[in-house]
Parts: C-alpha cells; structure tokens; sequence
C-alpha cells in the first residue's frame, strides 16, 4: 500500500531538503499544482491484470506516474538490541513521456523524472528515531532505476544486486548518525497483492496499482549509530508499487501493516480511511502462510481498531497507540504495539512508520511477531487529500 | 560688544549674497566631484560582490573548471561517488534587456534539488513554492524578483523575452522572489533564476557547470572529503574558495579605479584652490572692516572665531550641497563606470547606487578640512596683522609681492621633487604623489609667472591697446593677493585638459596604429558577447566549417579567447592559427622574430607586454598554466606590444590549446580574401549563411571602428572628469572675478568720473581679467604637458603596463588656450555689466 497518500493525493517535493535542515517546510513546493496530476494524458493506467515477470519487473516501469522500493526491516544484533529501518525510494514524473519533448530537453538535466528517498532507523533500546529524506533528479546517473542489473538509487542511496538474477541486494545508505550497509536475500516467490497484482485502491478502472511484495527477505549486515556499528540479522520486506491514479478523494488516509509471525506467516493489511471517518470497502490486505499459500483479504475480513492515543510532540498530530487485529477467517487476534512511541517521520509530508511488535492469540494458541506499521493522514496537513 | 560682533559679521554675506553663494558652491563642486566617483566606484564593487555572495550563497568552496566549465558528470561523482550531498551545481550567464540594451542581468541556472543548503533566498516563501516547481516542469521558466519583473515588463504566468548573446530568447515568468529585507531584495535584483538544464540550454553551455558550490565543515570530516574530492577530481578542475574567486575578479580593476579616484582628487585639489581662494577673499574684503573692529578694541581671538564661524557655515552648506550633488552625479556617472568595466574586464549588473558610510565620510571630512585648511591662512593673517596696517589694503598686496618669488622657488623645487619621485620610484602610489607635488608646484609658480607676463606685455599692450590695455596689465599685478589664486586655480583645470587630452590622444594613436597591424583579416565572424572588448561568448558550432568552405576566400584564422585564471587576477588567453603571413601582425617588446616562431609552433607561448610587466617576466621565463591536463609550465619566447587588456595575454597555438584544454569551441574567425576583394560583399554573404544564428560579422574597417569606439567610450569618463574639473575651475574664477571687480565699486567710480565712459570700462574689465585667463592658459601648457608625460610614461606605463607613442596634437594646446581665456572673459562679463551700470556718483558715495 504505502505512501499513494505522499505520491498522489499531494505530491510534494520539498527543495529544502533534509530532515536535519531547519526550515524545511517553507521551502517546500508542491508538484501536485504544477504537474497537474488530475490530467493523466499520456500516462499508463493500472487498469487490468499484467503479466509479472522478474527480474524485469523489479526495474521501472516509466510509462506511469509514481512507483516505489519500498524496504522495511526488524534486525537485532548478537546482543539482543532491536533495531528497525526503512529504506524507500519514490520515482516520480514531471511529465508524461510525450514524443515532443521541449526545446531544453537537449540538456542532460532536463530529464521527465525526480526521486525522492526516505530513510529511518529506530533503535528500540535506546527509543531513539532518526529520519532523513533526500531529492534528485534522473539525470546524469544522480538518481535512477534499472531492472538488470538491479539497481535502485538516490545519490549515493542504493539498493544493487549482487546477483544477475536480483536474488541477493546489498542495500547502503548514510546519512548523519544512522548508516546502513545490509543484505537482503531476495529469493522468496513475490506474493502479487490483490487481483494477481493489480490492486484497486478506489473506484474506476485504473485506480489501482500494481503491487508486488516480497514479504520475508532474510538480512544481515551492519548498522551504524553515533559511530558505534552493529551486526545485525533479521527480516526485511519489500514492497514494490507503480500506479497513475488510485486514491479517491474522500480518501484522507491510510494505516498499513506488514507483520511476520513467528508461526511462519506473513500479513499485510491495510485500511484507508474515508473524510467521513468511515473504512473504504477498497481496503484489504493478504495472507502468506509458512508453506507459500496465499489468501487475499478483503475489507470484510479484517478489523482493525485502534487503541488509545500517541501525541506528536513535533506535530501535534494525534496517531492511535497501538492496534487490535482481529482477522476471525485466520483465526487471528493480536495487538500491535509500536517498539518506539515516537517514530514519526519529520520530512516534506510528515507521517508515522515504525517498527512494532505483535502480540496475541492465533486459534487460541499465543502468538508473537513484529513488523512495520505506517499511519498516514493523521498530521497537519496530511488530512485533505 | 559680541552680540554686536555677530551682527556684523551676519550682515556681510547678506549684503553679498552672492559671493556668500559662490564660497558655498565652490566647496560643493570639490566635494561633489571626490564623492561622485567615490560612490560610483564603490556601487560598482558592492554590486559585484553582492551579487557574487547571492549567487555563492553559503558555499565554502568551489570548484571551478578551465575555459570550458566543468564537465556535468563531475557532479554525479561528487555526488554519488564521494558523497558530497552539500553540492550544487551552477550555470552561469549574462542577458541585457530587450528594450534598454545596456540593461545587464545576470541569469542564474541552479538545480532547485540542491539548493537550500546553498542560496536560502533564493528559495523564499511565498509563489516560489510552485515557482521552483515550475523551474523543473516548464521549458523557459525563470524566478526573479519583483523590482526585475517590473522593469522588464513581465508578469506572472506570462511570456517574455530577454537578450542573450544577441539572440531574443523567449521564458516565462512563473514566480517571483520576494523577502521582507532589503538588502536582499536588493541582491536579488537583475537576477534571472531558471533550473540548470535551460540556463545549459539557453546559454550554449549543455553539458557543462561553471561552477559546482560545495559545504565542507572545517573538521575532520571535511579533511577527509577534501582528500576523497581530490582522488576524484579530473585534473583542470580547482577547488578554490568563492572569496578568492570574488577577490581576484575584483582585483582585475584596481589599477581602472586607482586612476579614476586619482582624477577625482585632482578635482579636489582644483576644488580646494576654490575653497582657499573663495575664504581669502572673504577676509581680504573685509581688512577694512575688520581694521575698524580691532581699532574699536575687538580682540584677535575674536576676530579670528568670528572668521573662523564664518568660515565653517559656508564650509558644512557646502558640504552638504556637495554631497548632495555628488549622489546625483554618482547616479550618472556610475553608468560611465559600469560600462567600462563591462567593455574590460568583467560583467557586472549594477544599476543603482549603493551609498556607503566611507564615501560620504570622506566627502564630509575633506569638504571640512579643506575649508578650514583654506580658512585658517587668511583668518591668521588678518588677527595678527597690526589694525592701523589693517586698514590699508596697500600693507596686505605689498606683502603678496613680497612673497611672490619665495612662492615661485618653492613650487620650482617641488615641481622637481615631483619629477624625481615619478622618475625613479616606479609604484602607482609614488607616481601620484609625484603628480600632485608637480601640480601644486606649478600652481605656485604661477603668481611669479603672472607678475613675468604682465611686466613682458605691457609696453605691447600700451602700444598696441593704449592706456585701458596698459592700465589693466597693470591692476591685474597690483590684485595678485585677490587673483592669484583664482588664476592658479584656473591654470590647473586647463593643464588637467591638456594632460587628459594628450594622453588620450597618445592613447588612441598607439592603439589605432596597434590595430593597423593586428587587425589583419578582411571580414571577422564573432558571437555577440556584453564585455564588448573581449570574445567569451563561443561561436555557435559548424560555423568555421561553414565560412572556410564558402568559395572566394583565401584561409579562415580560428581564434579562441578565454580567461585563464592565475594565483592573482586572470589573464586573456588567446589561442590562434598562426601562419607566416600573420607574423607581420606583431610588434616585439623582447624576443627575436627569428627564434620566435618556431618555438611557438613547438611548445613556447608569446605573452604581451603588460603582463611581462605585470608578472616581471622576461622570455626565457616559463609561465606556469593551468589547463585541463593540470598546472604545465610554457617557455616564453616572446614579449608583444598589446593594448587590448592590462590584465595580461598569453598567446599559443589553438592546436596546443585544444590539446591541453577540453574547449573545442572558437571565438572568432579572421577571413582572408584574395587581395582585390569585396570584403564587405563577404560581409554579406557570410551573414546570410547564417539567417537564424545572432553572428556578428565585421569587415576590417567596421572592427577597427568599433574597437575605436569602445576605447572611446573607456574615456568617457576621463572626459566628464576632466569636464567636471575645468567647471570647478571656472566656477573659482567667476567667483574671484566678480568679488574682485565688485569690490572696486569705488576705483571705478573715480574713474568715471575723471572721464572715463561705461564702454571703456567694459574694455578695462574684460582684459584683466582676458589677460588672467592668457596666464593662466600660457603657464598651462608647459604644465600640461608635464602632466601628460607624467600620465602616458610613468602612470599608464606602472598601472597598466603599456608602452605608448607621445601624440602631439597642436590643436590641444590651442583649445586649451583659448578655454581658459574665454572662460576667464565670461566671468568677467557679469562684474563689468554691473560696474558699468552704476552711476559714478552714487559709485563715489559709498564710503
């Protein structure tokens, strides 16, 4: 699911730069105005079910507008110290791929394209968050995407493949205190999400993305705080998304789950929140058991309540504490509790992702796992799309 | 009693207004002038500078590149290789506006990813939000500020177009900048911002970065970036810090304005004169007063802190008058100034004056000073002097006389002193100091001169004249104390004409001589540049290829000009085709012709004279390059005569230069015709090659006309200066003239009543004061033309390195002569009107 809410219903690009910087947001511009994303002339819609093909399909898919990597992870080192990372990076149009290109094209720079990134680390011991957000252009190599060999980058961001078939990534990114070097096993099947990967987000043919997850990617590798480097292991899951046009407008926000049981399963869930404070019918989400089967959820299938309240000492913004899952189809009741309070990302469009822990009861039997949980739309803002 | 004191002293400037009125325009005019260019030269400056800091923002370096710039994909090293996220890019270019071409607006191309660490008011709040969007969805969208918008006509949303390299180019204006602080504001003025990839685009530069501005933090961190930046860096690109850059760009007009500022202080001195000689004259006007008041038992102290209050009222009136003028005439002149940096050495948008505190001060203190300087003789004199000697005007002209040949001798020894000093200590500072002792020399020769003229005229004047001639030779001695300086004064200004007008005239005959045997091809092909003398905007490609392959032409020379930067200020590199028929087109300094050419063709470079000068360099030497390839040190072989730019040339085959610099392009193409053909028929056909590409395309005559024209429209300034000079001149001797001849009201009065009639007057008027002005104008011109010697052989030679040809021009001498006598009978035009006017009666009762 993801950041649709940060791509589409307002796109912003924030010039300024930098979590760190002081004054971002007056220097933030939007692009949703200018790019005038209402008019998709020229674009490719989501409008039918595709044919995936890897490792092909882990590149770009230029013909639409928007399209992510999105990477989330819960590591911890030898010592037993929990961390959680996030690693994304948003491709983004400026234009639709028309054949007459404007006279100024003749520069390298002038290319149809910009990125964004976004990355998050949480030490869970120490509760700290640290969040950083960079843009570029694809141009000159800056910033870009390609399917063989895999690469995905931002300045010196990336994620490659070390394999010719994309089944091993080392992913690096530094930035202030938090550096990341890690690798990720990317030989899972991905579990194609909704109707074989065409994911309908609102109504109307081709309000829908295309989305593929790879929900369990075993990782190692080092992560770096203040200068003190771990060794870490854990999980990480991918989540690839390109689209045109998805959300509705009455569409204020969404709350996605990705969470790996320690039974084997792998769940991804998520709601989209209505003006109206009502759960749109489009939500839903699916369930990867331990043997690689796979059960699409509808909205019908899943409650999701939130549990109490976390206010955001930067922005006021008011997110739920923690969630109570119930999926009674699965058998499944659970808590999701995130392991840092405050894991709010203070970047051009602030939201909340962070790692949480999940625990509860499967068929009666306790259950526990951990996860990633994203809550968009609660911050100034964020709630008009 | 003091009360009473005041009274009387309030009463004589009423009752003289006018004189009061020309003491007080006297000072101002001094002052004017010192500011005026003080404040223009120092707008000029600031605005650079501004801009420089707008345009480098926080950077704390730089990295900059040869002729070419810097090849893009450096940035994505710096990037993505070392990391540096602290790094912008930056295209950099001139436009002038459409409707007022001397309008200069720099164009700013960045990339609005990298930006907020850099230029934060660049990225304001406000329409910029969707403004900077906009820079990177829409073709030709710029961002500038309010007050630019304004004066180009351009509103938001709406197309526009503005000049570069001579080509309209259409944008769209699609946000404006706007802060609530001026001074930022200000910088902001004349300043285009569009995203990197048009500024490329529109500048001729796709594929190439002037500069990348970068933030290194001065720890550890930052040393290590440092030491990854180098393993990375191609080798012709710097890292350099913006203050250098700013700094060596601004150095490149230090010896421009060290020679305006000393014009501008000879305009003090002349104003000084004015100030001096406006003050004695108030004081010798009132001896009998004054007599009258030490006899009433008024002390010496009081006589003295009443002249001296006096004094100081005219002195602050007319420094603040001055200053006031000399705002308004920075205004004016500061387009003089700015031009002529544009057409020499760099780029600079400057439009409007910035007032600072030094300028001002230094008006207010010398306006002050000057006066009080020029006050305090005559207030000395006239309180020491007894009161019964007071009264007699006879004592204080008998102790002129007296000082007289004292004076001269005095002005004899500094006017040598100055010569020495010019002639053997060879620094710019000396120089001037040696000037100014030369002038004030002969400004106190000249009472003795005056006294020399007169006693050899006299009996010619008798003769030929009669007894008015006679009589009027003989007052103007017997008025020394009231006139001398008035003349001195005078006689400056006329020098200070001809000094500038000879070395102009030098200037121009070397200089068109130069270009005679320079400019040698018939027909030139360049691309419009806005630094008129110099060819940094490159010629569009395939347009060599285009001309050599036109039938009825002999060879086409390439030409490639840039500025290469050095430790200190840059140099004008020029690389070229040289064959054996352009050998002719060089004078040699150094160097022999035969050994010259050769070692060119091998591995030498020719430099010109100013910068062997400049950098003591002699051939033999070796002059350390920089070039793409790294620093590489080139043998000099030879040492030419060029006029073209103090900074200094390096000449070197354009094949060695291509092979040293990645810079393909050319700027410009010498044609050569078969010797009996039409080259402006070529002209032609060469232009309608190109129907869409804004080419110049010049015949031989045209280029040489206009680099003439250029050259004189460098000395526009000098002659607004030295206009400037001769009207503070003129307006002192109107002062003196009429003081002196109203004072006379009685003199004349006797005079007409034993019989003399109004125009026998008029006669008597206007020859002394004819006559000062012939003094005046004869001593001018062995002065001036010492003043040339001193401008052309020592001054130019020091600041700017160039060996000129003396121009005698007769009709200089003639003009200056006849200036200063028409000048000194106009000002006494008024004096003998009102003389004559007045009825010898009522003349004879004013006692």
């Amino acid at each position: 699911m993801k950041s649709w809410w940060i791509w589409l219903s307002c796109v912003w690009l924030c010039v300024a730069c930098g979590a760190q910087t002081a004054a971002p947001l007056q220097t933030q511009l939007t692009l949703a105005e200018s790019l005038n994303r209402t008019d998709m002339t020229g674009f490719l819609r989501a409008d039918k079910p595709r044919q995936f093909s890897f490792p092909a399909d882990h590149g770009p898919h230029e013909g639409y507008a928007v399209e992510w990597w999105y990477y989330t992870g819960n590591l911890r080192d030898d010592a037993g110290r929990e961390f959680g990372y996030q690693f994304t990076i948003f491709r983004s149009a400026l234009r639709a791929p028309t054949p007459t290109a404007s006279a100024a094209t003749q520069s390298a720079w002038r290319g149809a394209t910009a990125y964004m990134a976004h990355l998050a680390v949480t030490a869970v011991a120490d509760q700290q968050f640290f969040a950083y957000e960079r843009f570029n252009r694809d141009a000159l190599g800056l910033a870009g995407a390609q399917a063989a060999p895999f690469k995905v980058w931002l300045d010196d961001w990336q994620v490659v493949s070390t394999t010719p078939d994309a089944s091993q990534l080392q992913l690096r990114a530094s930035q202030g205190v938090v550096a990341l070097d890690l690798q990720l096993d990317n030989s899972m099947t991905p579990v194609l999400q909704g109707n074989a990967g065409l994911s309908q987000k609102s109504a109307g043919v081709g309000n829908a993305s295309y989305y593929y997850s790879v929900p369990r990617m075993p990782t190692t590798g080092t992560l770096t705080i203040a200068g003190q480097a771990y060794q870490v292991t854990g999980t990480s899951w991918m989540d690839r998304e390109w689209s045109t046009s998805a959300l509705a407008a009455d569409q204020v926000g969404w709350d996605w789950f990705a969470v790996h049981l320690d039974d084997g399963s792998d769940v991804m869930l998520y709601h989209l929140r209505r003006r109206d404070g009502s759960i749109d019918p489009y939500s839903g989400g699916s369930w990867r058991d331990a043997d690689g089967k796979i059960t699409p959820l509808t909205s019908a299938d899943i409650v999701l309540q939130p549990v109490g309240q976390w206010t955001s000492p930067h922005t006021g913004a008011i997110y739920p504490a923690s969630w109570q899952i119930t999926i009674a189809r699965m058998g499944l009741d659970v808590t999701v509790t995130p392991l840092v309070a405050d894991q709010e990302l203070l970047v051009t469009v602030r939201y909340w992702e962070g790692a949480v822990a999940v625990k509860g009861q499967r068929d009666t039997q306790p259950i526990q796992g951990q996860g990633y949980l994203e809550m968009t739309g609660y911050a100034d803002g964020g709630t008009r799309p | 009693m003091m009360r009473v004191l005041w009274l009387s002293t309030l009463r004589w400037p009423l009752r003289r207004p006018w004189q009061a009125l020309l003491a007080i325009v006297g000072v101002a005019m001094g002052v004017a002038v010192v500011i005026a260019i003080d404040i223009a030269n120092e707008s000029a400056r600031r605005a650079f500078l501004l801009s420089t800091a707008t345009v480098t923002g926080r950077a704390t370096d730089q990295l900059t590149g040869g002729p070419n710039g810097i090849p893009e994909a450096v940035f994505r090293r710096i990037r993505v290789d070392v990391g540096l996220r602290e790094s912008a890019p930056v295209v950099e270019g001139y436009a002038t506006s459409v409707t007022t071409p001397t309008h200069t607006l720099q164009i700013l191309g960045i990339d609005p990813f990298s930006e907020a660490p850099f230029r934060s008011e660049l990225t304001p709040s406000g329409g910029l939000r969707d403004g900077l969007a906009q820079l990177l969805t829409q073709p030709d969208a710029v961002l500038m500020s309010r007050a630019t918008a304004t004066m180009l006509g351009a509103t938001l949303g709406q197309p526009f177009a503005v000049t570069i390299a001579g080509a309209r180019q259409p944008m769209v204006l699609v946000g404006l900048l706007e802060t609530g602080d001026a001074a930022t504001q200000r910088a902001l003025d004349d300043l285009l911002i569009t995203d990197i990839g048009v500024a490329q685009h529109w500048l001729g530069k796709v594929g190439q970065l002037d500069r990348i501005d970068l933030i290194i933090p001065a720890d550890a961190r930052g040393a290590a970036v440092r030491t990854q930046l180098a393993t990375v860096l191609p080798p012709g690109v710097r890292l350099t810090t913006p203050t250098q850059r700013a700094q060596s760009t601004t150095e490149m007009t230090a010896s421009f304005e060290i020679n305006l500022n000393a014009l501008s202080l000879l305009a003090l001195v002349v104003g000084m004169f004015l100030i001096y000689n406006t003050m004695t004259f108030a004081v010798v006007q009132r001896r009998p007063l004054l007599g009258t008041l030490r006899c009433l038992g008024v002390s010496q102290g009081e006589i003295a802190r009443l002249m001296l209050v006096e004094g100081s009222v005219i002195a602050v009136l007319g420094t603040a008058l001055g200053i006031a003028l000399g705002i308004g005439l920075a205004q004016l002149l500061l387009g003089l100034v700015a031009r002529t940096i544009n057409d020499i050495y760099f780029v600079v948008t400057v439009n409007t004056i910035t007032l600072t505190f030094w300028p001002l001060f230094k008006g207010v203190v010398l306006g002050l000073l000057a006066s009080l300087v020029a006050l305090a003789i005559p207030t000395w004199e006239a309180a020491r002097t007894p009161p019964r000697t007071v009264l007699r005007r006879s004592s204080y002209e008998e102790q002129t006389r007296r000082l007289v040949p004292i004076l001269g001798w005095l002005g004899l020894v500094l006017m040598l002193f100055g010569g020495v000093v010019m002639w053997q200590i060879p620094f710019i500072l000396a120089s001037y100091v040696g000037l100014l002792a030369l002038t004030l020399g002969a400004a106190m020769v000249t009472p003795i001169a005056t006294v020399a003229v007169m006693a050899a005229i006299r009996p010619l004047a008798v003769r030929l004249f009669g007894l008015i001639a006679g009589m009027a030779v003989r007052d103007v001695v017997t008025s020394l104390s009231r006139t001398a300086v008035a003349v001195a004064a005078l006689m400056i200004a006329v020098a200070v004409t001809i000094a500038v007008g000879l070395m102009v005239a030098s200037f121009r005959l070397t200089v068109v001589d130069w270009l005679t045997t320079t400019i040698r091809a018939d027909v030139f092909v360049s691309a419009p540049a806005i630094t008129a003398n110099r060819l940094d905007t490159p010629l569009p490609a395939g347009v060599y290829e285009k001309v050599a392959a036109l039938p009825g032409i002999d060879r086409v020379r390439r030409y490639r000009s840039t500025m290469l930067p050095t430790d200190t200020t840059p140099v004008l590199q020029i690389a070229l085709d040289v064959t054996e028929a352009d050998h002719a087109a060089f004078l040699w300094a150094e160097g022999d012709p035969a050994q010259i050419w050769p070692a060119f063709n091998r591995d030498a470079i020719i430099i010109s004279e100013p910068l062997a000068l400049r950098h003591r360099l002699h051939v033999g030497d070796t002059f350390m390059m920089r070039t793409d390839r790294g620093d590489v040190a080139m043998p000099i072989v030879g040492v030419f005569y060029d006029y073209g730019t103090e900074l200094g040339v390096v000449m070197q085959p354009i094949e060695r230069y291509q092979q040293f610099f990645d810079d393909p392009h050319l700027s410009s193409l010498g044609v050569y015709l078969p010797t009996d053909a039409d080259s402006e028929a070529m002209v032609t056909t060469i232009r309608d090659q190109f129907p869409t590409t804004a080419l110049m395309v010049r015949s031989n005559r045209t280029l040489r006309e206009s680099s003439v024209a250029i050259l004189d429209r460098t000395f526009a300034i000098t002659n607004v200066l030295q206009l400037l000079a001769t009207i503070v001149a003129f307006v002192g001797i109107f002062a003196a003239l009429t003081a002196m001849q109203l004072e006379r009201v009685r003199e004349f009065g006797m005079l007409r009543a034993i019989g003399l009639d109004p125009r026998q007057l008029w006669q008597l008027v206007l020859s002394e004061t004819g006559l000062m002005g012939l003094v005046a104008g004869l001593v001018a011109l062995p002065v001036g033309t010492a003043m040339a010697w001193a401008l052309i052989f020592v001054i130019n030679r020091i600041s700017f390195g160039w060996t000129l040809q003396f121009a005698f021009e007769p009709h200089i001498y003639l003009n200056a002569l006849i200036t200063a006598i028409v000048a000194a009978l106009l000002a006494g035009i008024v004096p003998a009107w009102r003389i004559a006017r007045i009825a010898p009666a009522l003349a004879l009762r004013e006692e």
